[in-house]
């Protein structure tokens, strides 16, 4: 071999790790779907409590999740199958992602129905949650951004704690739009300009 | 410099459709027979005689699953082929110049 046949080489191991990280690239899908229910949810939550409908709220926040978790199977079954492949960052960020979807059911939905503490303390808590998320999900595919809304969530959660019960949900749409809206059109961005790129 | 200065390469992997292979499973915990053969750009019968080497040589491991009806092969890199991929590309830096 001469060092003209070790440069093609070393070409075609670029390529190959070309083609992978385009293939494994995500389209921002998750994140903005995740986060227009998440604003729908908040959205009910505050027209039911102006409705006083107040026996309704606990079905708003089953309902929009429980779409979010279809969505996020059937997402990322057919993600697996186009790709024809899977990373290591991917199962990581998968697992994190089932994860803190048990620990939100949990901190959400279980603790306080055994009346465990009271409603108002779960936005705190998911807001802790969704930033140990976020947070991880940035370090695991070194996105800075990520990690950046990561330590925001951590300090709205912390804020939270000097807002009146009453106006918490609230605190979750910047978070929202912090924590998924901006990094979903991100994505979606870079994903497109890379598909055009090809 | 002289070729005796050069260390051998390893021969299974010194073949263009093993090395690209072997490049893809290096960066992904398992990769579908579509995703390596699209990758790859060779046809179904080249891959699978590629594939079988590497797995004989136990770099890879080969498993064949169902998907509904369709026939699903996943494969994956083994440690002795992580190793040998490592020593491939230290010795792929030997015949390269330096700065280049």
């Amino acid at each position: 071999m001469n060092e003209l046949e070790a440069k093609e080489e070393i070409r075609i191991i670029r390529e190959m790790l070309e083609k992978t990280r385009r293939s494994a690239a995500d389209s921002g899908t998750f994140f903005l779907v995740w986060g227009f229910l998440l604003i729908l949810a908040v959205v009910g939550n505050y027209a039911l409590a102006l409705a006083e409908r107040y026996s309704w709220i606990w079905f708003n926040w089953i309902l929009f999740p429980v779409i979010g978790v279809v969505f996020s199977c059937v997402y990322w079954g057919r993600r697996e199958r186009k790709s024809g492949m899977k990373t290591y960052a991917s199962t990581a960020a998968g697992y994190l992602g089932i994860g803190c979807g048990v620990a939100f059911f949990f901190l959400g939905i279980v603790f306080p129905a055994f009346r465990v503490y009271s409603w108002g303390v779960i936005g705190l808590l998911i807001s802790a949650v969704w930033g140990t998320y976020l947070f991880t999900v940035g370090g695991i595919f070194d996105w800075g951004l990520l990690k950046w809304c990561g330590a925001i969530s951590w300090a709205v959660a912390l804020g939270m704690v000097f807002i009146d019960e009453k106006y918490r949900g609230l605190a979750f749409i910047p978070l929202i739009l912090i924590g998924c809206i901006i990094p979903g059109f991100i994505m979606r961005s870079q994903y497109r300009r890379e598909r055009l790129a090809q | 410099m002289t070729a005796e200065k050069f260390e051998p390469l390893d021969p299974l992997i010194h073949s263009q459709v093993r090395l690209a292979v072997m490049s893809i499973l290096m960066s992904v915990k398992q990769a579908e027979f579509n995703f390596l053969k699209k990758a790859t750009e060779t046809t179904d019968g080249n891959l699978s005689t590629h594939l079988s080497k590497l797995e004989e040589a136990g770099y890879i491991s080969v498993r064949k699953r169902f998907r509904g009806k369709k026939p699903l092969t996943i494969c994956s890199l083994n440690e002795k082929g992580r190793a040998a991929f490592e020593r491939y590309l230290k010795a792929l830096e030997g015949y390269l110049r330096p700065g280049k």
